[in-house]
């Protein structure tokens, strides 16, 4: 997020903050339907602007978003995105990009912080015996990190496309189905069966070790994803 | 209430055609259009064909300070966009002149091939 969007999206926050119940209710809906559907995040703030200085408006006149939009949120929305260029190749790269460092970074934080080797260190360093300063990454480990960050996209894209219809979202006029509800329990059963068969296939494969690296290194590598991710983030995003 | 497939193609062209009388934000242009008989429009019809206008550089948007609320979009047409109006301009009176012929026409044939509905056809924009 470059300067200029950093402050736009400060501003709509603040805007944000004086909508009433329903329509901040209809506008995150909205906003959060908007986020994934690959338009640039200069882009999304200034339509978020739009948005926020519409609704603000119609608060004024006792209308509500729902009524500006013609009763249709998720119909107006694929209007607007529809209306708009989509990201550019190039910013789409580094928006890949910036999801795997952050997830590198977090999840090497905690690979750190969970793995024995530290607990030995740390019963080292209190005993006065000499310390080991190596940490093994596993097959099992990649196997999680694919799979975490996999799963974390997955429940991200899914909670925004569906913004519309997800308990706390409002259907337009329609009641949802019992079948929809069933559909969703099976998804929900599914995601967490193959998240258990994961960590199952992954403790299995804990005893393949891929690499053995410096625990040192290896906080410096979590350091410095850390810091592309800043990097991205203060970026200044060439405009399509 | 007139059916949206028949809004579609016209609303661009009015709305240019209501920019081009004096700069005005999105809600004026929504009023305007009710009171010269589009009913059902709302706000929301009109943003993304605004958003779209803005994109193919038709119309240019400047943000001015509102007495109450929040600032407003202010849209003006661009050279572009009154090249634009004149062509819808004209294809309009044209296609207006062929339906009225065919709706007011006794006759059950239709006109012969290459008329100016080929035309109009031929030259229909869909940006």
């Amino acid at each position: 997020m470059n300067k200029r969007v950093k402050e736009l999206n400060r501003l709509n926050n603040e805007m944000d903050g004086k909508l009433n119940e329903e329509n901040r209710t209809a506008m995150t809906d909205m906003v959060c339907y908007i986020r994934v559907a690959g338009i640039s995040e200069n882009r999304q703030e200034e339509v978020r602007n739009d948005l926020l200085s519409m609704t603000l408006d119609a608060q004024e006149r006792g209308e509500s978003l729902r009524e500006i939009a013609g009763g249709d949120l998720q119909g107006f929305c694929d209007e607007i995105i529809a209306s708009l260029p989509p990201a550019g190749a190039g910013e789409r790269v580094l928006e890949a990009l910036d999801t795997l460092v952050l997830c590198t970074a977090v999840l090497g934080a905690v690979k750190l912080a969970l793995s024995p080797e530290t607990y030995y260190l740390i019963r080292a360093l209190v005993t006065g015996s000499r310390p080991e300063l190596s940490i093994v990454i596993t097959l099992g480990d990649l196997l999680q990190y694919a799979a975490v960050t996999a799963a974390a996209c997955g429940i991200v894209l899914y909670i925004a496309k569906n913004a519309f219809s997800l308990p706390g979202g409002r259907m337009d006029g329609k009641e949802k189905s019992r079948k929809k509800i069933w559909r969703r329990f099976g998804i929900g059963c599914g995601a967490a069966l193959l998240m258990a068969l994961v960590l199952l296939v992954s403790a299995r494969l804990d005893h393949y070790t891929i690499v053995s690296v410096n625990m040192l290194g290896f906080l410096c590598i979590v350091a410095l994803m850390f810091a592309v991710h800043k990097i991205l983030n203060m970026r200044g995003v060439k405009e399509n | 209430m007139i059916p949206s497939q028949m809004l579609k193609g016209t609303l661009e062209g009015c709305i240019l055609k209501v920019i081009g009388r004096s700069e005005t934000y999105g809600y004026e242009i929504t009023q305007q259009l009710r009171q010269y008989g589009f009913s059902e429009i709302a706000e929301g019809t009109i943003y993304p064909l605004l958003l779209r206008l803005e994109k193919n550089g038709l119309i240019s948007a400047q943000y001015r300070q509102s007495a109450l609320g929040p600032k407003r979009k202010y849209f003006s047409l661009t050279d572009k966009g009154i090249e634009e109006l004149q062509c819808f301009s004209r294809s309009w009176m044209e296609l207006e002149n062929a339906v009225n012929q065919v709706m007011n026409s006794d006759r059950p044939s239709p006109p012969a091939s290459g008329s100016r509905t080929e035309e109009i056809r031929g030259g229909n924009r869909d940006e």
